[in-house]
């Protein structure tokens, strides 16, 4: 297990290499995950404000 | 005739919406599996490089994000072009979303390259070819955020980072011929050649599977986005307004 940490003395430049590259990859997830909830309670507020619900479908 | 057909549909706003919702879980379970396998077969039953030992494991996350770097690139100038041409709205929102991943990976290639160079080389950066032509395209994405976030309009924006991602593209076989046409510190191809790949099979294979999860994230993180900006651009429209109003009953 010691020598799987230590990477023959190249433990330090690989488990960066590895960190950065799944840190970049889950701070891009949760950027989009929290974008994706904004605009959607921002739509939801815009059509309550807008319209009453029930008639949009009799509009149409 | 079936396949135009179909396109017109999936190119429609409303319909790529649907389709990118019903894909993105089995994309995401797909992506975690084939990370677990890259990852094991990486760095756990790949043998150590025999000049290189077990710092060569850095290829298995530098190579792919490198990869990524220009292949999200090109999808981003042929949608370009297409947006350009035909105004198809989900290229210019395919355009966009591509801008921010492109971004990631080539920060990452750069990143991992330090971190393998320095080891190996003795420096952790050298002016060459290369790296250099890596660093602008890094510059190249960062510049079309910011000039898609400078409109107010975003078809308008959409119009002048296609220009931008188009121009851009000329330095895609530059990157790709770099190591080719300038003395370098940097490696030629080992498996992008027309010869056969100069690596063993049981240090390939994890490659290729880290390389495929990689596309998969990028095509997750461009499915995301695209939907978030499909939201934002149709706002105002019919099918929004039924899929906030079945939200909100739920």
């Amino acid at each position: 297990m010691n020598e799987f940490l230590t990477m023959g003395g190249y433990g330090f430049y690989i488990w960066t290499a590895y960190g950065v590259s799944f840190l970049v990859l889950a701070v891009d997830a949760l950027v989009n995950r929290l974008q994706q909830r904004k605009t959607l309670q921002n739509l939801a507020q815009f059509h309550q404000t807008q319209h009453n619900p029930t008639n949009i479908l009799d509009e149409h | 005739m079936m396949i135009t057909h179909y396109l017109h549909k999936i190119a429609s706003p409303a319909a790529f919406y649907l389709f990118c919702g019903r894909c993105l879980p089995w994309l995401i379970a797909l992506f975690f599996i084939v990370l677990a396998l890259g990852l094991y077969g990486g760095l756990v039953t790949a043998p150590a490089d025999y000049q290189q030992g077990d710092a060569f494991r850095i290829i298995y996350v530098h190579v792919p994000a490198a990869w990524m770097s220009l292949f999200i690139y090109l999808v981003m100038a042929i949608n370009a072009a297409v947006a350009l041409i035909w105004r198809i709205k989900i290229s210019e929102v395919i355009v966009v979303s591509s801008a921010y991943i492109g971004a990631s990976f080539t920060f990452l290639a750069l990143v991992t390259g330090s971190l393998w160079g320095k080891p190996m080389w003795g420096t952790w950066w050298t002016w060459d070819a290369r790296l250099t032509s890596e660093l602008v395209l890094l510059f190249l994405y960062f510049s079309i955020i910011a000039l898609y976030n400078a409109y107010e309009d975003k078809r308008v924006a959409s119009k002048a980072i296609s220009i931008l991602a188009l121009v851009g593209v000329i330095n895609i076989p530059i990157i790709h011929y770099s190591v080719v046409w300038w003395n370098t510190l940097h490696q030629g191809a080992t498996v992008t050649k027309l010869d056969k790949p100069s690596i063993h099979i049981d240090m390939l294979i994890p490659l290729l599977e880290m390389a495929f999860a990689f596309n998969l994230y990028y095509l997750i993180s461009l499915m995301q986005r695209a939907r978030n900006e499909i939201l934002k651009r149709e706002f105002n429209s019919l099918w929004v307004k039924k899929l906030c109003q079945e939200s909100s009953n739920e």
